[in-house]
């Protein structure tokens, strides 16, 4: 933790009283997005509900992410892949801290947002034609009328081609504005599915309301994915991180603590009420 | 779209049948009008449970600030300590009647009306108050997770016991009727309901010791200061949607031999047995998961 950080704990922040609506950044955020040259995917993000993040990393990232994951993998054969990767090889932990990857789940998820799910697929050629099904939103759990505010966020690193033939993930554009879970019915007809579609290196990713799902891949080879899902903070995680101690944490930034949970003052033990954590955690889910 | 298309469904149905069994249907009619209700001691527990909870908040506080409070001088006493009073947080094991209380029947059916069958205990606390001119609780809402314009079901609901009489002087709850129809929290400016000039009124609820006070996570609420002599005792319980965090970790603190004692219902309450988080690297089956990825169909499941 640096200085900076330390003494930021030590004062408890003021409260922020005015909420953000989706899409309106503070000028910090705005900043960032300009000089990450993020502008066009966010606003790709805003306008159809999901997108893509190009050169988000060097495509030897790529190359390293791809071996991690199959040697993680359990199985050596078929559809194969793994969950709970976050301390299973470092270039996970570096996945999640990628800056514009935090920048887009700031802008979808608030300040505070946390690490939900960190997983990995290896998906070979699985039919000679596509196949129909699977569409879904993201927030499972959550009833309609969805919130305003996203409340998920996937991100998925391709490590192979995405393309329709691929299995490359099918979504719904503008889904999202429905704000609920499709029928059966049209999850059985995906009226208006496109098939995303980008190359190698690239982050695709969709908000929690988009209907989506997984294509088929009808060619050779394996379509090789870490999925990244992230909350907003007051949601409940998928994966539980809490075994990690600050042995594991010492050499991680802040960003890391605050993607744990580690930082709000949400599901914590103790007799106190962990007031030092409320003004931020209070803070944060405003935005 | 709105939450009427839900009401024939079972998840409803189940709900309501406990309502109207435990005769608190006018209670709900109340809480969906107005953002709140006032359940009285006799739709609660009897009067001995009652005492058995008083006896156990004041024996919290004494376990964590060395001071005995007589029952008896709970009218007439004040704390050793200046200031508006203590709040003492994460006692669900300190006493086995906060378990009972957290499982009542009335408590539960109304957190689970506003919160769904699969709700959570989010925290628990009791508070004590004495005679201070401090506004301690400017309005707020419960409800922080997601910010406004807020879903119109409830994500956090506070189920607040009296244990002691609440009305004006006695520091009693301060509620604004139907402001969980706004959708939004207080601003800053809206906060401070004691100004003669407040832009947002507040009412002080009134209810005997023994009562339930129940509000919506939306609903604008504060708390007057307590003008007469005496201790204002409460437990304060926070239920949530089970897609939310808690803010305590029972998972995690709550000891085996205590879960033991119970029905398995109380380990769903608390999210002791709960599909999620998982942290042992596989994924909970689809059948364990049915409860929660029921609950992103059904606001009362």
């Amino acid at each position: 933790m640096s200085e900076a950080e330390e003494e930021s704990q030590s004062k408890p922040a003021p409260f922020v009283h005015e909420t953000r609506q989706p899409f309106d950044l503070s000028e910090e955020l705005k900043a960032r997005v300009d000089s990450l040259d993020l502008k066009d995917t966010v606003q790709h993000a805003k306008a159809e509900g999901y997108g893509y993040i190009y050169d988000a990393a060097p495509i030897e990232f790529f190359e390293r992410l791809k071996e991690a994951i199959y040697r993680t993998a359990d199985g050596t054969e078929g559809p194969r892949g793994s969950s709970m990767l976050l301390a299973r090889d470092p270039v996970f932990a570096e996945a999640v801290l990628n800056p514009k990857l935090l920048t887009i789940v700031e802008i979808l998820c608030g300040q505070g947002a946390l690490l939900s799910q960190l997983s990995s697929t290896i998906i070979p050629k699985q039919a000679d034609e596509p196949r129909k099904g699977g569409l879904h939103a993201d927030q499972n759990w959550t009833p309609a009328p969805f919130p305003t505010h996203n409340q998920t966020i996937t991100l998925c690193w391709a490590c192979t081609d995405y393309t329709h033939e691929a299995g490359s993930t099918k979504v719904i554009p503008n889904s999202h504005l429905l704000r609920r879970h499709p029928t059966p019915k049209e999850v059985a007809e995906e009226a208006g599915v496109i098939s995303t579609a980008c190359p190698a290196g690239t982050i695709v990713f969709w908000n929690g309301s988009i209907w989506h799902g997984g294509g088929t891949r009808t060619i050779a080879g394996d379509r090789v994915v870490l999925h990244t899902t992230f909350s907003r903070l007051a949601m409940r995680p998928i994966e539980n991180y809490d075994a990690l101690g600050e042995d594991w944490l010492a050499d991680k930034p802040y960003e890391m603590r605050v993607l744990l949970g580690r930082e709000d003052f949400l599901n914590k033990g103790g007799a106190s009420n962990h007031a030092a954590k409320v003004a931020d955690t209070f803070n944060w889910a405003k935005t | 779209m709105s939450l009427e298309q839900y009401k024939d469904s079972p998840h409803y149905q189940k709900i309501y049948q406990q309502i109207e069994a435990l005769g608190l249907v006018e209670h709900i009619k109340h809480l969906d009008e107005f953002g709140y209700t006032v359940i009285p001691p006799e739709l609660v527990a009897p009067e001995a449970f009652q005492d058995r909870l008083r006896k156990a908040v004041l024996s919290v506080h004494e376990q964590r600030t060395g001071e005995k409070i007589k029952l008896e001088d709970i009218e007439s006493t004040r704390l050793a300590k200046e200031g508006p009073g203590n709040g003492h947080w994460a006692i669900l094991t300190h006493d086995p009647v906060f378990q009972e209380a957290i499982m009542n029947p009335t408590v539960l059916a109304m957190a689970k009306y506003l919160c769904g069958n699969s709700v959570v205990l989010s925290d628990l606390l009791c508070m004590i108050k004495q005679r201070d001119n401090t506004l301690t609780h400017p309005l707020h809402t419960d409800q922080h997770g997601t910010p406004p314009p807020l879903p119109p079901y409830a994500q956090v609901c506070n189920v607040t016991w009296a244990l002691t009489e609440y009305k004006k002087g006695n520091g009693p709850v301060a509620i604004v009727p139907k402001s969980h129809l706004k959708g939004r929290y207080p601003t800053m400016e809206e906060g401070n309901f004691l100004r003669e000039d407040a832009p947002v009124k507040a009412i002080p609820i009134e209810a005997p010791a023994g009562s339930l006070i129940v509000w919506h996570g939306t609903t604008w609420h504060g708390a007057y200061p307590r003008e007469n002599e005496g201790l204002r005792t409460n437990l304060a319980m926070a239920f949530t949607r089970v897609y939310m965090k808690q803010i305590r970790d029972f998972r995690s603190t709550v000891p085996q031999e205590v879960l033991d004692r119970h029905p398995v219902q109380f380990a769903h309450l608390i999210g002791a047995n709960s599909m999620y988080p998982f942290r042992d690297g596989k994924p909970p089956s689809k059948e364990d998961n049915a409860y929660m990825m029921a609950a992103g169909f059904n606001p009362w499941a």
